[in-house]
């Protein structure tokens, strides 16, 4: 475990901020590239990836502060945690040969090299805030093109080894918290209209498509034909649509008198275990922190903690984060007792 | 009720998952709730509109891109290319299907 001192660090985009940050957690924007006169990472000999992965370090030498990171050199704990960290895909943790990760101070920042295509740029930022997010990446791309050369047409723009991500190469996306709107059923009615936007919805992990904590991430679903405006644009006026509807959907529930007994007794349960329980997994602090976190939204006197504070614990409760802090493998089962402390500690 | 992945064991924790832009549930017993954890699922590779393309038999004359090798065949089944390349080689039909995925759109926009 070599990562281990970054459990540590505090994470830049768990910091609540902006007007929406009730429902969006945190915006992304990834830049998929590919160098040139390669074949893509999946047509590429182990050998030629290293060479890849040996140009984009050279590269990325240009990018301040940046720790570079061969995920070759990591055991399963350290790669499971920089997944848990939104700094790599499940996948690039699943193929940890010739394949790296660079990332840039403050964690906001990461470049995964040899993932689906050569170059996987992404920026973070706290909040519905995707058009300072796809600054900082593009200002990335802008860097590392000064030493590679990116595969660019004028007809198809950026060539990418699935033709969905062609064009900018852009994906934009925004991590939504929807207790409200799922817990009162309206989630799929509002999930189904996206598709028709050119978006899509996925769970916690990007890839994936569990949703845990109800959180969810939304997405445009390629953008061939549009430009990063447009794409930037539809994310964000959906995103804020969204975080609206989940606004609108609290303040209703919490109105009633009947309803708000029965979300409040929810709430304060949650807060009860929380505080309380000497065993938790991961799926039920998420379940928890969820109920917390929307206790703590609208504002119900009483409560432990603050929205940074779960925030935080939402992201430091994953199990290879509980492993990292102790700095050794631990079974489920402690895993479960020493999350426990872990939340009982940081909302006392 | 019986863990929905197994079938064996006592469910114990219920899971949400997205499936075409809809929220699924199931129940879990602990051990498949332990294996499924932070491991995500497969990405879909699903690309609208591929499947009503006519195939073409792989073999002698198949299109093949001239930089990487690729045959046309092996895009369809993945839906990955293999290099820059592949976008000369299989320009028209990779038109019609950019066309097909990303709502009549053929020609690239923005920076
Ligand atoms: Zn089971
Ligand atoms: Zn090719």
């Amino acid at each position: 475990m070599q990562l281990h001192a970054m459990e540590k660090l505090s994470i830049g985009w768990t910091r609540p901020k902006g007007s929406e940050h009730g429902a969006v957690l945190c915006s992304r924007a990834r830049l998929a590239r590919n160098l040139e006169d390669k074949p893509f990472p999946g047509r590429l000999s182990p050998q030629d990836l290293k060479s890849v992965l040996d140009e984009a370090f050279a590269a990325s030498d240009d990018l301040k502060g940046a720790a570079k990171l061969r995920l070759s050199d990591l055991d399963g704990t350290d790669r499971r945690f920089l997944v848990e960290r939104h700094l790599i895909s499940p996948d690039l943790e699943a193929h940890p040969a010739a394949r790296g990760v660079v990332i840039g101070t403050g964690e906001t920042l990461s470049l995964m090299v040899n993932e689906e295509d050569h170059l996987r740029i992404s920026a973070l930022a706290p909040g519905l805030s995707l058009h300072e997010a796809y600054g900082a990446a593009a200002a990335a791309a802008t860097v590392l093109s000064r030493r590679l050369r990116f595969a660019y047409r004028e007809d198809f723009g950026y060539l990418t080894a699935c033709p969905t991500n062609l064009g900018t190469g852009l994906r934009a996306s925004c991590l939504l918290h929807l207790p409200a709107l799922t817990h009162s059923g309206s989630i799929n009615a509002l999930l189904a209209r996206l598709p028709r936007l050119g978006l899509n919805a996925r769970g916690l992990y990007g890839e994936g498509t569990k949703v845990m904590g109800d959180l969810y991430q939304i997405a445009n679903a390629g953008g061939f034909g549009r430009t990063e405006g447009e794409l930037l644009a539809a994310v964000s006026e959906s995103a804020r649509r969204i975080a609206l509807a989940e606004n609108k959907t609290r303040t209703d529930l919490l109105s009633r008198p009947e309803s708000k007994r029965r979300t409040e007794d929810s709430v304060f349960r949650a807060a009860g275990i929380l505080t309380n329980a000497r065993l938790v997994s991961f799926e039920e602090a998420c379940r928890h922190l969820s109920l917390l976190r929307l206790g703590l939204v609208s504002e119900l006197p009483g409560l432990p903690g603050s929205l940074a504070e779960v925030n935080m614990l939402l992201v430091q409760t994953q199990p290879a984060h509980i492993e990292m802090r102790e700095n050794r493998e631990l079974s489920p089962a402690e895993r479960d007792e020493l999350r426990a402390t872990r939340i009982r500690e940081r909302l006392d | 009720m019986l863990c929905a992945s197994c079938g064996k064991n006592q469910a114990a924790v219920f899971i949400q998952e997205i499936v075409n832009n809809q929220v699924r549930e199931a129940s879990l017993c602990a051990a498949c709730a332990e294996a499924a954890g932070v491991a995500a699922g497969p990405e879909e590779l699903f690309l609208p509109g591929l499947s009503t393309i006519p195939k073409e038999a792989r073999g002698e004359g198949a299109p093949r891109c001239s930089g990487c090798g690729l045959f046309y065949s092996e895009f369809r089944k993945t839906g990955f290319l293999g290099c820059p390349t592949c976008y000369t080689s299989f320009k028209p039909a990779l038109q019609r299907i950019l066309a097909r995925i990303h709502h009549g759109a053929v020609r690239h926009r923005g920076s």
